[in-house]
């Protein structure tokens, strides 16, 4: 058989083959689908929310210098804070910051007063609140009462909600209410004169590192100073260590995996008789091992398209992401949830090594180990000998 | 880093592709140890059978390591990077790696080569049935083992080791060592210069002698391809990393090969030491296709396409290599009137 025409009379003897065993090639795509499926999911979910942290973390402050006391987080004041920064070379801009967490009608909520809290892209197109206003995030919303929202336990504040944060800034803004600087400072428990922390932007990114011993020293009590890329390096770990840990927790998945693999290798043995046949006719084992490559592909591929497809959508397609986010982590739902997905290229590709090439290595060894014998001894195999 | 994706895409591609060639490597000891064509008892039909099958197994080790190794690369020159405080391209992570990683890549390295050059030699064999060649196949293919061994022990060492590494500085390591070379900066610029011509002139050459093999695949000798390419690629590495590079990160000073895979160089590193690659590939393909026309004559037809095919695959990689290394240089020269470091 010349090279160029050996492959098409192949795959259409395979197709055939398929076709003979229907059941057995279903629930190998099944299989097969559901398992790229699950795996992917979970890594392709992990990836999307580094790359939505990362996008959000480039638009974070260089540095957030918080002071800190024996008792843990202790409110900074403004303008001493503000005069020590600015003698630091290299500072540019340093923002005083009113933010905390306080207590909600549903749970904590994060109530920001400062817009250097929240990158400016996600408030374009939103009012800024004026004296008993608050925008707030989507999972705030869905607690409101006729348009009213009360925060806080001993100096409660009841604000009207004017607006609510788009849905796909939702990972950053679910639980978010932003008001005014005087209507969030009993809640914050701060008074004029005093903020949450100190948001410093420097000359020269690359120094955020090198600058903060300086830093640290100007101030005249002890700070904790936390620079972009140490978060956005936490961040990512913990998302790449969540991906990894969901696949560990997939090993029923894997054992499935196994499953289909022994599946392969019994079919492959069961076959010996037809493998001395088609070998006593003229066909080499190469010839064979073609053949079930050609099955296992044409049957294999489909499925792992389609176990990525259904993957995808699953975690970049609203509503369908936030019950996917619902699942993997346990925490709130997000209906309207929308993650960043560059990056989910390399995860379908790892997905594919991880999957495809065992089960194609699988396929290849049982055939060769089932077709290696000689035809006579092949033929012996046949139940009716 | 052990929790990454890729990492674990990479050691299954590495099993995978490991257990086929151990598989593979047991068959092809029979067949080294034994092989008589002459004979046609039931034995020598047995050998036959483990001489296929060892060859259906190296090819597909071959393509499983293939993958494993490019994953790897990938990893290294344009993912693992994030997982390494202040890394920002391959050379922060083999700076994390420490030299492990660097003779993992040596070893990954030379387990293809040697793969590359059994898959010639079996690509020779099948094409005649007296077998010749099959006995020096299943050598070649068992001494490709210790160094895979040892690619696997330090792809190990090296990726146990970035899990707990401190903090690096791959720009730092680059500068310092621009830093420390100022001293001897004249020895450096004149062998910037002379890698720079050597790789211009080795690579006229190898054009000129691709297009007599082309012409004249029975004539001439095939270890002075594979000689000058070998050569031509140390020094068409050190060209790029001193003077090409320069063009695309338009700016001096910046010898850093790694950043050149990244997206936002187009990943012109993978095609740019891809043709490399291939240039040393095929030019071994040629030395060996060389040596079987000479010794074994009934193989000379097949060897001659060999070397023809091998040709044309240097001339096109020779190419591509050219456009993308000399292309943004040239550009830029047309563009301004001067080179980057300014003279005319």
């Amino acid at each position: 058989m010349m090279p160029g025409t050996r492959y098409p009379p192949m795959v259409i003897w395979a197709a055939r083959d398929i076709q003979r065993h229907c059941g057995r090639s279903m629930l190998l795509f099944a299989c097969l689908a559901s398992l790229v499926f699950l795996t992917a999911m979970a890594l392709l979910f992990s990836q999307a929310l580094d790359a939505t942290w990362e996008r959000l973390m480039d638009q974070a402050p260089d540095l957030v210098v918080r002071r800190i006391d024996g008792g843990g987080w202790a409110p900074l004041p403004v303008d001493v804070a503000m005069a020590c920064a600015k003698k630091i070379p290299g500072v540019i801009d340093p923002t005083p910051r009113l933010w905390g967490v306080v207590p909600g009608p549903e749970g904590p909520v994060t109530v920001v007063a400062s817009i250097a809290v929240v990158p400016e892209s996600m408030l374009k197109g939103i009012p800024p609140p004026s004296a008993g206003q608050a925008v707030v995030g989507q999972g705030v919303a869905r607690a409101l009462s006729g348009g009213r929202l009360s925060l806080g336990s001993n100096h409660s504040v009841t604000v009207s909600v004017i607006h609510t944060f788009p849905a796909d800034t939702g990972l950053a803004t679910h639980d978010l209410v932003w008001m005014t600087p005087d209507d969030a400072r009993p809640l914050l428990g701060l008074v004029p004169g005093q903020a949450s922390d100190l948001a410093v932007h420097l000359f020269r990114r690359e120094e955020e590192r090198a600058i903060q011993a300086d830093l640290a020293a100007a101030f005249p009590w002890p700070v904790r100073i936390t620079d972009r890329s140490t978060s956005a390096l936490n961040h990512h770990t913990r998302a790449v260590r969540s991906g990894g840990i969901a696949v560990v927790a997939g090993i029923p998945a894997l054992l499935a995996l196994l499953l289909i693999i022994t599946g392969t290798v019994v079919d492959n043995t069961a076959r010996q008789a037809y493998w001395g046949l088609l070998k006593s006719m003229g066909w080499t084992t190469a010839d064979m091992v073609r053949l079930q490559v050609s099955r296992a592909m044409i049957v294999g591929i489909p499925a792992v398209v389609l176990g990525l497809a259904s993957a995808y959508a699953a975690v970049f397609y609203p509503p369908a992401a936030g019950i996917t986010a619902f699942w993997v982590t346990g925490g709130q739902h997000l209906p309207a949830l929308t993650l960043v997905s560059s990056g989910a290229a390399m995860v379908m590709i790892e997905i594919a090594a991880m999957v495809g090439l065992p089960f194609l290595a699988a396929v290849f060894l049982t055939t060769l180990r089932a077709a290696d014998g000689s035809p006579w001894t092949l033929l012996q195999a046949d139940p009716w000998n | 880093m052990i929790w990454h994706p890729l990492t674990w895409a990479f050691w299954v591609a590495a099993a995978t592709g490991g257990l086929l060639y151990a598989t593979g490597a047991v068959q092809a000891v029979d067949v080294m140890l034994n092989w008589t064509p002459a004979h046609a008892d039931i034995d020598q039909l047995r050998r036959e059978r483990h001489a296929e099958s060892a060859a259906l197994l190296g090819h597909w080790a071959l393509g499983f390591l293939t993958a494993a190794a490019l994953l790897g690369l990938v990893g290294v020159a344009l993912v693992w990077h994030r997982m390494v405080p202040g890394a920002m391209c391959g050379t922060g992570v083999l700076q994390a790696m420490g030299t492990d990683g660097s003779r993992a890549m040596i070893f990954w390295g030379v387990s293809l080569l040697i793969l590359h050059g059994w898959r010639v030699l079996d690509g020779l064999d099948v094409q005649r049935p007296q077998g010749v060649l099959t006995r020096t196949g299943a050598r070649l293919m068992i001494s490709a083992a210790p160094f895979f061994l040892l690619a696997v022990f330090y792809s190990w060492q090296a990726l146990m080791r970035v899990e707990t590494v401190p903090t690096v500085s791959c720009c730092a390591a680059v500068y310092d060592r621009v830093l420390s070379g100022a001293s001897e900066s004249a020895a450096l610029k004149s062998l910037a210069a002379i890698c720079l011509w050597f790789s211009l002139a080795g690579g006229a050459a190898l054009l000129a002698l691709m297009v007599l093999k082309i012409r004249f695949p029975d004539r001439g000798s095939g270890a002075m391809p594979a000689i000058i390419a070998v050569l031509w690629s140390f020094a068409a590495t050190v060209a790029l990393k001193q003077v090409g590079s320069a063009y695309y990160y338009q700016v001096l000073s910046h010898p850093c090969p790694w950043c050149l895979f990244l997206p936002d160089y187009y990943g012109a590193g993978f095609f740019i030491f891809g043709g490399v690659a291939v240039v040393v590939m095929e030019s071994i393909a040629i030395w060996l296709a060389d040596r079987t026309r000479r010794r074994y004559p009934v193989l000379a037809g097949p060897a001659g396409k060999r070397i023809q095919r091998s040709a044309w695959g240097i001339v096109t990689a020779m190419i591509g290599f050219t456009m993308l290394a000399l292309g943004p240089a040239i550009a830029w020269r047309l563009r301004t009137g001067v080179w980057l470091n300014g003279s005319p």
